[in-house]
């Protein structure tokens, strides 16, 4: 890269911009993590405030790599390189797909249901893990 | 020899050698924290809700303690901004401040360490999980049981009678009573009932023998070592003699009959010596160890065994366990309000009645979730009661005014409603062990990076001296390294301590 003391001086204010930058988005990510400010109450997991939360590690990611690593301006070669890595992490992460298309695990239901038959109601089974009598009809 | 393109770059990439270099290690790099991460991804999604150990939400399960994974991303960060400082000032030829910042970089770096160290400590040694035998589970710190002074996982048992381990044969075997260190009173003397070796009718039989009187604990595995060799040495011997009395037997054999002798002599072994010998202290004395020392992990009435045969055997005082609870999770009981954790019994430490109002207070509303979902006529996954920072609650009376949430209770567990329990290591849960792989393995990187940053730091001005671009060209693929690490962690932090 091109790197004359003066350009260097330059890149010295960007640096410690990019810093402070790197600070406010985590204490964004820490106020996410407390408040939940995008909890609607959706079941499960709530998806929004992880994925608002993985935006802004990209960001601070992409400001690292970007400024700090120097992929702002870098030969080819390198691009190439991480052309490959982004790629294969990409399918590395779908890979748990697999296990979600798992035909053997017939529903993706996430409802419990409650046998309600006698005074006492009990739990039979989870749609994903069937009670031996609940199993059943479905299936046939 | 000369070491071409470690300055200048080569003129089909356009860059020095070791730039090639680093980013090859750090497309590798990915991939092997990308295999983790993907890990992580399949173990979250995977927690089937009521039925497996709930995904602990981050914030719930480490307490405040997300604000130390705050602040290491915070020291990770300023390292970075450091790193590159270090090399800006190294290509500016200043080497005094790029000695100031790479000493920041590592200070950073030992600052992170050491808050790990806080965290892994607190997790291991502080903060346990119990599962009742219903399902429920109790979360939070260990505490000192008021009665006993011990600690909350441990149990007392007093013993009369005492089983030493006569483990292993050949040169390998060797006594390991290592329950005497269990024992309160160190100076216990035992007796031990040996085994002497008797032949009637041709067979050899072990039986009692000597007693040993008055060994104190240090002596007894020299003493059992001894009578392990010695019980051996019979049954070998023992061997011999009917290895002779058969071939002898053979010999005159003839036929199907000489057959089955070669078969007899063929399948013949030394006889087993006895597994363990009864031993006695001096007087009932009681011993204390943890849960996890016995074998099964549940201590019995009367008796305790050990790994490797050794037992107590006497009667059991305390196995309660005393913990202070943070987290209460009923996602394992199909039946909220039927739940252990109600079990006013529990509930007796502490502030008394001001916890047993909470209690009270948590259960009715537990009640009325749960009529709402029998009148649905099914459980929404999230909705299943989960009871997060058990609280004592204070009416209005006792704070003068406003309803307030006091300090966490401490409740005693009586043994026998503990089903397992654990402390929040790899072992704990998918939570834990995937926490553990992943912070470890990126402590290691630190470590790793903070070692060769080091050695540019201290000595890096001979280099300096002969060709400062090489050594900024070091500091560049170092510091690559450490912006790597810090992009891992940028990660960890939300994936692990807040979401």
């Amino acid at each position: 890269m091109a790197s004359s003391p003066e350009e260097i001086r330059k890149h010295i204010n960007t640096y410690w911009k990019v810093g402070a930058a790197l600070c406010v988005f985590t204490c964004i990510t820490l106020a996410l993590g407390i408040w939940h400010p995008f909890d609607f109450g959706f079941p499960g997991v709530d998806t929004i405030d992880i994925v608002v939360g993985l935006l802004v590690a990209t960001i601070k990611t992409s400001l690292v790599m970007l400024i700090f690593m120097h992929l702002n301006h870098e030969r080819g070669l390198i691009y190439k390189t991480l052309l490959f890595t982004v790629a294969f992490a990409i399918s590395l992460m779908g890979l748990s797909l697999f296990a979600k298309a798992d035909p053997i695990k017939a529903h993706s239901d996430v409802t419990v249901k409650v046998d309600r038959e006698g005074e006492k109601e009990r739990i039979i089974g989870s749609a994903n893990q069937p009670h031996s009598d609940s199993t059943k009809e479905s299936s046939h | 020899m000369e070491i071409p393109y470690t300055v200048n770059p080569r003129r089909d990439t356009g860059l020095f050698n070791a730039k090639v270099g680093i980013w090859l290690f750090l497309a590798s790099e990915v991939m092997l924290f990308g295999g983790l991460f993907s890990a992580y991804i399949f173990l979250r999604t995977g927690v089937r809700e009521g039925v497996d150990i709930p995904w602990p939400n981050g914030l719930d399960v480490h307490g405040w303690m997300y604000w130390i994974g705050f602040i290491n991303t915070l020291i990770l960060i300023a390292s970075s901004v450091f790193v590159v400082m270090a090399w800006a000032q190294l290509k500016l030829r200043n080497y005094g401040k790029y000695q100031l910042y790479m000493a920041g970089v590592l200070i950073c770096s030992a600052l992170f360490m050491v808050n790990k160290g806080y965290e892994y400590n607190s997790k291991l040694n502080h903060h346990f999980g119990i599962y009742l035998t219903d399902g429920t589970l109790l979360d939070g710190a260990l505490v000192k049981d008021e009665k006993h002074g011990i600690k909350g996982d441990e149990i007392v048992f007093q013993a009369d009678e005492v089983d030493f381990a006569l483990v292993g044969t050949g040169v390998f075997g060797k006594a390991d009573p290592y329950f005497l260190d269990f024992a309160e009173n160190k100076d216990l003397t035992y007796d031990i009932q040996l085994f002497k070796a008797e032949s009637a009718d041709g067979k050899l039989e072990f039986v009692e023998g000597e007693m040993k009187s008055g060994l104190s604990a240090d002596l007894i595995p020299g003493v059992l070592d001894v009578h392990i060799a010695e019980l051996e040495k019979a049954a070998a011997a023992d061997a011999v003699e009917r290895k002779k009395a058969l071939k002898q037997k053979i010999r005159e054999a003839e036929g199907a009959a000489k057959i089955a002798l070669q078969r007899e002599l063929a399948l013949l072994r030394p006889i087993k010596i006895p597994g363990k010998v009864v031993g006695k202290p001096s007087e009932p004395a009681n011993y204390v160890f943890k849960r996890k020392e016995i074998l099964g992990g549940k201590p019995g009435k009367e008796s305790i065994a050990f790994f490797r045969g050794n037992g107590l055997r006497g009667t059991l005082v305390d196995d309660t366990v005393d913990i202070e609870v943070h987290t209460i999770d009923l996602q394992m009981v199909a039946v909220d309000t039927e739940s252990m954790a109600w079990g006013n019994d529990i509930w007796s430490h502490g502030e008394g009645e001001a916890m047993k109002e909470g209690y009270l207070h948590h259960k009715a509303e537990a009640e009325e979730h749960y009529r709402e979902f029998i009148q649905q006529g099914y459980f929404p996954a999230d909705k299943i009661y989960r009871w997060h920072h058990a609280h004592a609650a204070h009416s209005k009376a006792e704070t003068g005014g406003e309803d307030s949430h006091s300090e966490y209770s401490v409740v005693s567990v009586p043994g026998d409603q503990v089903r397992r329990m654990g402390n929040h290591g790899p072992k704990f849960g998918p939570y834990y062990a995937i926490y553990f792989t992943m912070t470890a393995l990126h402590g290691l990187h630190v470590v790793g990076g903070a070692i060769v940053l080091g050695y540019f730091l201290f000595f890096g001005r001979k280099l300096y001296k002969k060709n400062p671009e090489h050594l900024a060209n070091r500091v560049e693929v170092g510091g690559l390294f450490w912006h790597f690490v810090d992009l891992v962690w940028i990660f960890l932090f939300p994936l692990y301590y807040l979401l």
